[in-house]
């Protein structure tokens, strides 16, 4: 099975600390990989150090069996990966369409509204206009247009209401059966393990469970400790 | 204005670019280079310290606030004026006019040449500029970068170098500026440099969005200036009077600015 | 009391325990050893140093960048002269006017700062120092004409007697300025820099602590141009060009002047360095080269100067003994300690709170509320009662209007039409802190508890006092109150941010999405605490949420708002089975919610 992602021994410090500590883990084209863990155990620190925005101390990140540790952001996202950050980061001043631009020529970004239709009414909207769920739908697809080979989502389910987010959950799962790796990162473990084929469990900076998950069940003693630790 | 508008930072010390690139078009003027030659090494010099700037501030500051960078701008300044200092002195230059001193008096106010020249010229400019970025896609890209720069690199716009092309871009325009203006004011390199203030301001009265509506307020600060002159009370206070002209309208237009964020 | 002392007391009172005093007193003790020449520089160190610190005061605590602080120390040294001149007052005295005559002036550009902010106001700050300038070329110093230089009172004529002099002002300025960093204005100070909202959203007036910390900047600053005049008996005008400010500004970013330490050094620098290039056959500009170089590298390194740089290594070797990971939590209560034994704080005797004597009246009565923004209708005739002792739950698809509804309830946003009591009176026109201190208190949707701050400095600016902390922090499960908030992860800081709203009595609380980010168990934990508010704080709940475990396990009542209008309301297990409510939010029915 080919790996589109491949992370080994990852070490990611922050503000002196070590945050993530030789972390393992590998993403699939394909398949949806969930990365579960309470707070702080720093899923997003690795989302992080996986695309460039902080550097990892030791340890190593191939991206379709290229190591890419040593390169910039821009470099790893123009070699198919993408990351969703936490939080809604749409450009606000621009239209939809713009924010899609920016990720992707013009013929391109037809895909978007393909895959969420409703942001078709709102093209010349500016998109700090659009309700959270319509700013997270953008997020995604401002994404997808760019036809990454890796997919990171980071907490997508933030601050959305349930209509919202299980609109969303299908669409990553697609995705995948289209052929890309999606790494999701959620807080909401059930909904998430629904849809996901592998699972990590990140708790203080080690994981501490990987497998599938159907394993995981939300009721799972590895869960359940991983959280109360 | 420029850079603000492109790359989210706000230039205390484009003037002084523009300034240094200004004088070296001067000394080597002075040194028998000719005037063109002289203009177009000026020029280049003016974008090559401009783009090194840029590219500092894109390798060590590419995730910080816009306060941070505009604090980094200051020290960007006050270095270069010290290193102007050191090369050309503060002997006030005389600036070899670039067209004819040719006036025209258009009811009671005469116009200059040079002056109708840089009008000219600031609004091909500030058109060519505004249709970049409206029509193309990399000027969609420099917006987005200039709103959120982390979320731009993940989505692979290269904003490094679009900021060092940017910053270059806006040193040869500001190296520009004060060869159009020089003729019009006392030419000493504090004077040139401080140009930045009166700039920001109408980059300020634009609002730092409307690239159309800052050529006019620049045009009408300095309309305003030439007007003070003749008026002898005020004539003493014409460097700050359109300030303070600026500040109300600032105020004015920024009332309803009673929070420091949306939401 | 001699200098020394005064040094440790201003050392211990400024929390800075660390820094060795027996340094500040050797140091003292060198300057008064040294020649005369070099004392001289060292009081120049000290003016200096004043106006740096007044460029912390304004920039390193409050985030606003102003360029024209030498233009206040000008007002400070003009006013000695003028006084010099035409009265004959004590030395101190008239630095004291001196100072106090350029506070109206920064409270003037103070009023600047309620608009302008960040690069705006640098360039206004910009234009006064260079409107001053173009003013004080008009008007000479006072005296200059005639000789009537300032006197050195006869006491601290000679350079050793007048460094002690200055050196006692600048600890009694220091003492000053640390005194309102411990009072709830200095709090308020390093909150305005992360959120104006926040700030006022915590009962504290925006206008008054900017302007107080533009008026404290003045001041020191015009003390520092006054002890400036007395040592040298006259000024010139090179002096305070606007390119003084700008450089001062610069040494103060590079050596980090919120602290005490950074102002002296940057004092330091600006005096003491110029000198030694001068002996070392350094051409002078290179100073000024060095500063903003110096600066530049600094701020890259994203510190409060180089004093701060240092300050965030010792918090981070310290901290990393004591907690390993990223905002670990503290010892766990995994329970609300003592949920039955009654309420922790006692009801305010005022106006007979207690839910007894106003049965029946809501706490918050919300009427025919309707915003718009352009052309959108953002509420549409909301009505909503909170009773007393309740917790109401306001849920809805995003969009519908919840964040603009607790928005408009605080007095963010200004409604079209509709009506907002508590306790039946209205509060319609008053601005958002009055209506924090009536007692309509609110966290933010973004999570906005204030990073620079440690936890018990946070409560202390929502208006708590210290005795009360401890069990309202063990109650809502908060880390210690000397932890800082930054080290903390986001949807941790939010408990703190609900625990904050709880101080200062108010009557209810509006919680915005206080649960984002946590986990489920933990979101469970949140909600049985949100549920005990009414009865151990006395006051009501208006809780948005999306968790629905959170907002079943917590509310008594609920709305569910669509496009801003209300589509349901009513007790929670037959809200949540309306088929509208299904239809427009949850998707699919909650199961289990009726039993």
């Amino acid at each position: 099975m080919s790996c589109a992602l491949r992370i080994s021994r990852l070490e990611v410090p922050r503000s002196g600390f070590e945050i993530v500590r030789g972390v393992d883990v590998d993403v699939p084209a394909g398949q949806v990989t969930v990365l579960l863990g309470p707070n702080g155990a720093g899923k997003t620190t690795l989302l992080e150090a996986v695309s460039g925005v902080i550097p990892a101390s030791a340890g190593s990140i191939h991206l379709d069996g290229t190591d890419v540790t040593g390169e910039g952001r821009v470099r790893r996202a123009r070699r198919g990966l993408s990351h969703v950050e936490q939080g809604r980061t749409v450009f606000g001043d621009l239209s939809v369409v713009d924010n899609l631009l920016a990720a992707a020529p013009r013929p391109e970004i037809g895909l978007a509204f393909e895959i969420f239709p409703e942001l078709d009414r709102f093209r010349e909207r500016k998109a700090g206009l659009l309700s959270g769920g319509e700013q997270q739908m953008l997020v995604v697809a401002r994404a997808v247009v760019q036809r990454p080979k890796v997919l990171l989502l980071d907490e997508i389910s933030l601050g959305l209401a349930p209509i919202v987010f299980g609109r969303l959950i299908p669409v990553v799962r697609q995705l995948a059966d289209d052929g890309m790796a999606v790494l999701l990162v959620e807080q909401f473990a059930a909904l998430a393990l629904g849809i996901g084929d592998n699972a990590y469990v990140l708790s203080n900076g080690s994981i501490v469970f990987s497998g599938p998950c159907a394993e995981l069940s939300t009721e799972s003693e590895v869960l359940h400790s991983a959280y109360l630790s | 204005m420029l850079l603000y508008r492109m790359a989210g930072v706000l230039n205390f010390s484009i003037a002084v670019f523009g300034a240094f690139g200004a004088f070296i078009m001067v000394s080597l003027f002075e040194r028998g280079l000719p005037f063109g030659l002289a203009i177009a090494v000026g020029v280049l010099a003016g974008l090559a310290l401009s783009a090194a700037m840029g590219a500092v501030m894109a390798a060590l500051f590419p995730d910080t606030d816009p306060i941070t960078r505009s604090v980094v701008t200051i020290g960007m300044a006050i270095s270069l004026f010290a290193v102007a200092f050191r090369i050309f002195g503060d002997r006030p230059r005389s600036f070899p006019p670039l067209f004819p001193s040719v006036s025209y008096t258009v009811s009671g106010v005469s116009l200059k040449l040079s002056g109708m020249v840089a009008l000219g010229l600031a609004s091909v400019l500030a058109f060519a500029i505004w249709l970049f970025l409206r029509r193309t896609r990399i000027g969609v890209q420099v917006a987005a970068m200039s709103t959120r720069s982390t979320t731009a690199e993940l989505l692979g716009i290269p904003v490094r170098s679009y900021t060092v092309a940017i910053w270059a871009l806006a040193g040869a325009i500001a190296t520009m500026a004060p060869i159009l203006a020089a003729p019009t004011r006392q030419a000493d390199f504090t004077s040139l440099g401080l140009l930045v203030v009166p700039a920001l301001a109408a980059a300020l009265l634009g609002s730092f969005h409307s690239l159309g509506l800052t050529v006019v307020a620049g045009l009408g600060i300095g309309v305003l200036e030439a007007m003070a002159v003749r008026w002898p009370a005020v004539s003493t206070w014409r460097t700050t009077l359109p300030f303070f002209v600026i500040l109300v309208v600032l105020l004015w237009r920024q009332r309803g600015e009673v929070w420091d964020e949306a939401r | 009391m001699k200098p020394v002392e005064l040094a440790s007391s201003l050392f211990s009172s400024t929390r800075d325990r660390a820094f060795p005093l027996s340094l500040v007193a050797v140091l003292t003790l060198f300057v008064l050893w040294l020649p005369d020449f070099w004392t001289f520089l060292f009081i120049s160190a000290l003016t200096t140093g004043l106006i740096a610190l007044s460029v912390g005061i304004v920039y390193g605590r409050a985030r606003m960048v102003s360029l024209c602080q030498f233009s206040f120390a000008a007002v400070g040294a003009w006013v000695v002269g003028w006084l010099n001149v035409n009265y004959n007052l004590p030395f101190v005295v008239m630095i004291l006017v001196g100072g106090l005559a350029a506070v109206p002036l920064g409270a003037l550009i103070g009023l600047l700062s309620l608009r302008l902010r960040g690069i705006n106001l640098a360039v206004a700050t910009l234009g006064f120092a260079a409107a001053t300038i173009v003013y004080l070329r008009q008007t000479p110093f006072p005296g200059s004409f005639n000789g009537q230089f300032v006197e050195r009172p006869a006491a601290f004529s000679s350079e050793n007697r007048f460094f002690l002099l200055c050196a006692v002002v600048f600890a009694a300025v220091v003492s000053l300025v640390g005194y309102l960093d411990r009072r709830r204005v200095g709090r308020a100070w390093l909150a305005v820099r992360y959120s104006e909202r926040a700030t006022a959203a915590v009962g504290m007036s925006v206008a008054r602590v900017k302007l107080a910390a533009f008026s404290l900047g003045a001041f020191v600053a015009a003390v520092g141009g006054g002890l400036l005049v007395g040592q040298n008996g006259i000024v010139s005008l090179r002096s305070f060009e606007p390119f003084d400010s700008l450089l001062i500004f610069a040494v103060a970013a590079l050596t980090g002047a919120r602290y005490v330490d950074g102002a002296i050094g940057a004092g330091l620098l600006g005096a003491i360095l110029p000198e030694l290039f001068r002996r070392w056959g350094i051409p002078l500009d290179v100073a000024p080269m060095l500063f903003g170089v110096g600066a530049i590298y600094v701020l890259s390194q994203g510190a409060e100067g180089a004093h701060g740089q240092l300050r965030e290594q010792w918090r981070a070797r310290r901290a990393s003994r004591g907690l390993p990971t990223e905002g670990t939590g503290p010892a766990r209560v995994p329970e609300p300690a003592g949920s039955e034994s009654g309420p922790a704080f006692p009801p305010s005797g005022r106006g007979g709170r207690g839910t007894a004597n106003r049965a029946g009246q809501p706490v918050l009565a919300i009427g025919g509320l309707t915003v718009r923004y352009g052309a959108v209708v953002a509420l549409d005739r909301v009505d909503i009662d909170i009773l007393p002792g309740t917790v109401h739950g306001l849920i809805g698809p995003n969009g519908a209007g919840k964040s603009t509804l607790i928005d408009t309830v605080t007095g963010f946003v200004e409604p079209a039409a509709g009506r907002v009591l508590l306790e039946g009176s209205a509060i319609d026109r008053l601005p958002v802190h009055k209506r924090a201190r009536a007692g309509v208190r609110r966290t933010f949707q973004q999570g906005r508890a204030i990073p620079d701050l440690t936890v018990g400095q946070y409560l202390q600016l929502a208006g708590g006092r210290p005795e009360e902390f401890e069990d309202l922090l063990v109650f809502m499960d908060c880390p210690p109150v000397d932890r800082r908030i930054s080290e903390i992860d986001m949807a941790r800081r939010r408990p703190v941010e609900v625990a904050a709203s709880l101080l200062g009595r108010p009557r209810v609380v509006l919680l915005d999405e206080p649960g984002a980010g946590l986990a489920e168990d933990e979101s469970a934990a949140l909600a049985r605490r949100i549920a005990d508010i009414p009865e151990r704080f006395g006051c009501a709940v208006l809780l948005v949420e999306h968790d629905m475990t959170m907002v079943v396990g917590a509310c008594d009542g609920i709305t569910v708002l669509d496009f801003g209008e209300t589509i349901a309301s009513g007790p929670v297990d037959k809200v949540l089975e309306d088929p509208r409510v299904v239809e427009a939010y949850l998707g699919v029915p909650i199961e289990g919610v009726s039993s």
